[in-house]
């Protein structure tokens, strides 16, 4: 009985998502611009300095970390390869979209939920104003293209940041350190970092959206709702990351 | 009391309505007619269903998501807007058809008891905007706007936090007529104002539905005595879900006055 319900749960929400991005993908064309571009500002850019200090310190680390490692098997100058990769392929993504999903997906949820619990998504539909195209759209771009964006600053910076930590500490020539990462990556790793920054994005913004617009009975219903936006973002993040990547490789090599 | 010139039109006909609304509450109205161009009180206890009715009647009844467990509902609601329109059953309407063809706000506006005012704009924004977005000029729903902020008194460029409750109320009100919609539902729109604002609110009203003359037909759910005192030239009463007594205001007066002192309302 339970598993049967839990069955119903999972594809009635797995519908609200579907409907969130198919209403917000059919509202896109008619949406406000000064919406689209105020929401991208406020959803994604204004992460900008989050992200890029926590990818800055993130390349350090994990040069610092793949250093010593490489260099007991006197591999060191292999790090701007190791680095540079992970970071393209995996790391950028994925630090982006947590960082995301904490940031944009509470945003998204707790956001559209005061205007559900206010009232105010009842007087639009009473109004006749197009709910998808006023709020939704703009809303579900932003987080989307920004979670992309933010992903290419993230690659940028983790670069820089290994770049200086391996000067520092290793002694690796930052002209040096940059050629071994360019040679190293290849553009398919541009693309499987992009891409699944893209299908991140798409979670984020789905599933803010979809918990943020859930009907409400009070504040405390608010709280609860916003909570699972992020922790569900966050969940679904790491998994599909999984299944993401054993595509992509599958299909892209 | 207005008395309207389309008395023999209905502007709502409900024909076998039943919405199963929760386990143990259903909605079920065989026949029921609003006259077009009058001001309809619908009244009865508290979990009568007449909020319910209110709802469907301007098909505001969802919400965003379709419900994870339908609530069965069936029966048709047959809406005219004019003399000469055709009825449209609005029952038998999806939500994108409700959107395209402006059923909601241009052809039926509805005033909550909470407002849902947009917080984040002015007090112009908040009757303005649903006019920019139906697709009118800037300059026409701004004049549009301000005709009718100055009708209910408000100052355009307020901020909606600093409204009192009366001001909330005069605004959903002014926001609903934006689009001289030619119909009106009030669902308990007076509640929770003190005496003042209270009468200031009947009393613009009144002359508002006056201004109408005739051409504005009005369904206001309440409970409250001084609403029901000054308003109405038809009543609705439910009873459990279901029409307990409906008539012209003159035949009901009997009905009216139990319904006051709280007594069990018979039909007639």
């Amino acid at each position: 009985m339970q598993i049967g319900r839990a069955i119903a749960t999972f594809g009635h929400e797995s519908r609200c998502l579907a409907l969130v991005l198919g209403r917000a993908a059919r509202g896109l064309p008619g949406a406000p611009r000064g919406s689209v571009i105020g929401q991208l500002g406020t959803l994604a850019l204004s992460a900008l300095p989050l992200v890029g200090i926590a990818a800055l310190f993130a390349g350090m680390v994990i040069a610092l970390q793949t250093s010593v490692q490489l260099a007991r098997l006197g591999s060191g100058h292999l790090v701007a390869d190791v680095v540079s990769v992970s970071l393209v392929r995996e790391l950028a993504p994925i630090f982006t979209a947590l960082l995301m999903a904490g940031k944009a997906g509470a945003g998204l949820a707790s956001e559209l939920g005061m205007v559900v619990l206010s009232g105010q998504a009842q007087a639009m539909r009473a109004l006749s104003i197009d709910i998808d195209r006023e709020l939704i759209a703009p809303r579900v771009f932003a987080v989307i293209a920004g979670t992309v964006l933010l992903t290419m600053a993230a690659i940028l910076l983790g670069l820089l940041g290994g770049m200086l930590l391996g000067a520092a500490q290793v002694g690796i020539s930052p002209v040096h350190y940059l050629n071994r990462a360019i040679d190293a990556l290849a553009p398919i790793d541009f693309a499987v970092g992009l891409i699944k920054s893209l299908g991140f994005g798409i979670i984020i913004a789905s599933l803010g959206c979809s918990w943020g617009l859930k009907a409400k009975t009070d504040a405390s219903e608010l709280g609860r709702h916003t909570m699972n936006a992020v922790v569900l973002a966050s969940f679904v993040v790491l998994v599909s990351d999984h299944i993401m990547t054993s595509l992509i490789e599958a299909s892209l090599g | 009391m207005m008395g309207g010139s389309h008395n023999s039109i209905a502007a709502y006909q409900v024909v076998d309505l039943r919405w199963q609304v929760a386990p143990n509450f259903a909605l079920e109205i065989e026949s029921l007619s609003l006259p077009l161009g009058q001001t309809t009180l619908l009244l009865g206890p508290s979990a009568s269903g007449k909020s319910t009715l209110l709802r469907l009647l301007g098909r505001v009844e969802g919400s965003y998501f379709p419900d994870a467990s339908p609530r069965p509902l069936s029966g048709k609601i047959l809406l005219r807007t004019g003399r000469e329109t055709e009825p449209v059953d609005v029952l038998a309407l999806s939500e994108r058809e409700l959107l395209n063809r402006k059923i909601r706000g241009v052809r039926v506006g509805v005033v909550f008891q909470r407002e849902g005012l947009f917080v984040d704009r002015s007090v112009l924004q908040n009757v303005a905007w649903p006019l920019l977005s139906h697709g009118a000029d800037p300059s026409q729903a701004q004049a549009r706007a301000l005709e009718l902020l100055d009708e209910v008194e408000l100052a355009p460029e307020r901020a909606v936090a600093t409204l009192s409750g009366g001001e909330r109320k005069r605004l959903a009100l002014a926001r609903a007529l934006g689009p001289r919609p030619p119909v009106l539902l009030l669902d308990e729109p007076f509640t929770g104002l003190d005496p003042r604002s209270l009468d200031e609110l009947l009393s613009l009203t009144e002359r508002l539905i006056a201004q109408s003359d005739g051409a504005l037909t009005v369904v206001i759910v309440t409970h409250q005595r001084q609403d029901i005192e000054r308003l109405g030239d038809h009543v609705v009463i439910l009873r459990d879900g279901s029409l307990a007594v409906a008539g012209p205001r003159a035949s009901m007066q009997a009905q009216l006055s139990a319904f006051i002192a709280g007594e069990e309302v018979l039909g007639a």
